[in-house]
């Protein structure tokens, strides 16, 4: 479990291992408390997503999965990605509900970028790496938070740096997304330090 | 088959599981309540719950100016709302200033009522009123600038102080610009702008200063200047304004819903000189103050600096030529930034805020003894705040009206 968890925030980072999220990465990391609040949406649309697909895929999809209604022939894991879309698709709604609702103020500075997680390759990302990790649901669980935690804070710290990046004396050519590339290799070079902490 | 059969009812399950929670979420994080919004201590009134302030208040009669038409950007629906502090939203930090927020103002459009909400406007805008008005003359002063007499109810009409604004609503429409009457001499201005299109699915509102004089009132004229909003130079692939599209195609006898009047832009209660610059169709606001003071008796002495490019650019000059043979205490100046040579100009030549320091602050035994009032594209504002700032006029002797066109 501790593995796991590690796992998901440090060495396979699904932002700076994997590079994945990476759109809404650059584009909402202009504020800490703007990347914090959608660092926040992530943990818990992943916290969500994973353990209800992680059980979807263990009772409905994989093969022989349906052995409990008498059908055990049956093989549905083809519906996989049309099935978790679906799910992360109205979780993100309902985030969305709940912050109109409870944090205006972050929803509206959000914008576009709280629905468009609905098609975040590191949310998707998740829900497929605990397929293919053959993750049972209690694993899941942890998989799904330990990973969306990894994202927020790799996008909390990116946002931190580039909040004083925009006082440094860059060259014209390389501020705003330039230096923004760079600065998440070089972040990412430094997570990859974290490789062989957990076998 | 089976195999079939069960994705399918799968499927279908998963999608109704999921749109029923979705819909049970939205009915206790949306619930379709009343709300009741009180304004300035009168008899509250019902609102849904979840309705922006701005629209509430418009149902209610109340209308508030909103150039943008409550997109965040214009900054005109303040409103003070009383009780508990409301976080301001991004828009809200950007168009009010610290102290403002501090005091509770906030933009309506950008408040969602949630529960009941008590604001506090100005007495003066709960009297703005919708109204309809008939279009009586159009006409054409320069290629880009169309000048629209509207009849107004006596009520409006008696609201109306010099400076003031009013909201215009264009109703959905479509047309391509080569529907519009051009007269002949401006033709060839026009023949690049004959494959625009203008159109807007749903009604759009701006705002527009009154030019009228104390004379165009007593008959219930509302005179507006419309200046064509054209899309800038450098992307020329957006569409050009919705309404002021739409005033150039309206003719004689349309019927447009109205609201106003607005503002605070109008001539201090002063005996102080009065200095008025004014490009573009920053004109209406000044000629209506300019008539109304000089038809008060014994004004103080006025001056009227306008900017244009060249001659062709010049509308209402005889007017005001005119006005000044007949009062020796008003002076008419007007500098041309890019005459041409067929304009044979021998007035002022460059922009009016240097003419303004030429021909005015300069010589001036006391710049910072006079009121200011600008109207204009912001740029040349920018320019004449910075030739005011620099003859010693405090800000506060300086009124201005931007409108940004």
């Amino acid at each position: 479990m501790t593995e796991i968890l590690l796992a998901a925030i440090l060495t396979d980072n699904l932002a700076l291992s994997f590079f994945l999220g990476i759109c809404t990465f650059l584009a909402v990391s202009q504020r800490i408390s703007t990347a914090l609040g959608l660092g926040i949406a992530v943990i818990v649309v992943q916290g969500v997503t994973v353990p209800v697909n992680a059980l979807i895929h263990v009772y409905l999809l994989a093969p022989g999965a349906l052995h409990w209604i008498g059908l055990p022939e049956i093989d549905l894991s083809f519906l996989r990605i049309i099935v978790f879309i679906g799910v992360i698709a109205a979780m993100v709604q309902l985030m969305e509900l709940l912050l109109d609702r409870f944090v205006p103020v972050l929803h509206r500075a959000l914008g576009v970028f709280l629905p468009l997680i609905t098609v975040n390759c590191a949310i998707l990302g998740g829900s497929l790496f605990m397929v293919e990790r053959r993750y049972d649901p209690l694993e899941a669980v942890v998989w799904g938070i330990g990973s969306g935690i990894g994202w927020a804070l790799a996008i909390t710290a990116f946002a931190a740096i580039r909040e004083r990046l925009r006082h440094a004396d860059m060259p014209e050519g390389l501020r705003g997304l330039g230096g923004a590339f760079i600065v998440s290799g070089l972040m990412s070079l430094g997570f990859s330090g974290f490789g062989g902490m957990v076998q | 088959m089976t195999g079939l059969l069960a994705g399918v009812v799968l499927l279908v399950a998963v999608v109704l599981a999921l749109s029923a929670a979705l819909i049970l979420a939205r009915r206790r994080l949306v619930p379709d309540l009343p709300v009741a919004v009180t304004v300035n201590d009168r008899a509250p009134f019902e609102s849904r719950f979840g309705t922006d302030l701005l629209g509430a208040l418009a149902t209610h009669d109340i209308l508030l100016p909103a150039a943008c038409g409550g997109a965040g950007t214009c900054g005109q629906c303040r409103v003070r709302v009383r009780g508990e502090a409301i976080e301001p939203m991004p828009a809200e930090r950007a168009r009010l200033s610290r102290a403002e927020r501090r005091e509770g103002m906030h933009l309506a459009c950008q408040i969602r009522l949630r529960g009941p909400v008590e604001v506090e406007l100005p007495e003066a805008l709960l009297d703005a009123r919708g109204f309809d008005c008939t279009v009586l003359r159009a006409r054409f002063l320069t290629s880009l600038i169309r000048e629209i007499v509207l009849d107004a109810p006596p009520e409006v009409i008696a609201a109306v102080r010099a400076g003031a604004f009013v909201s215009l609503t264009a109703p959905p429409h479509e047309f391509g610009f080569d529907a519009i009457e051009v007269p002949e001499r401006f033709a060839d201005d026009w023949a690049e702008l004959r494959g625009l299109r203008a159109a807007t699915t749903a009604p759009v509102t701006r705002a527009y200063s009154i030019a009228s004089t104390p004379a165009d009132l007593a008959r219930g004229r509302l005179v507006l200047l419309i200046r064509l909003a054209l899309p800038p130079p450098d992307r020329p692939r957006l569409p050009p304004g919705a309404v002021s599209s739409w005033l150039f195609h309206v003719s004689e006898g349309v019927r447009i819903a109205a609201s106003g009047p607005h503002g605070d832009f109008r001539a201090q209660d002063s005996a102080r000189e009065m200095v008025l610059i004014g490009g573009g169709v920053g004109m209406a606001p000044l000629r209506a103050i300019i008539h109304d003071r000089l038809g008060q008796g014994a004004p103080p002495p006025i001056s009227f600096w306008y900017g244009a490019r060249r001659r062709d650019d010049l509308f209402y000059a005889e007017e005001f030529a005119t006005l000044a043979r007949q009062h020796p205490e008003f002076r008419f100046e007007v500098a041309l930034s890019d005459p041409r040579p067929g304009d044979r100009w021998e007035g002022w030549t460059g922009f009016v805020h240097a003419a303004l320091r030429e021909g005015f602050l300069r010589d001036h035994p006391e710049p910072e003894a006079c009121d200011y009032y600008l109207c204009g594209p912001p740029l040349m504002i920018a320019a004449v705040m910075g030739v005011l700032d620099e003859a010693g006029v405090p800000s506060n002797r300086i009124f201005f009206d931007d409108f940004g066109s």
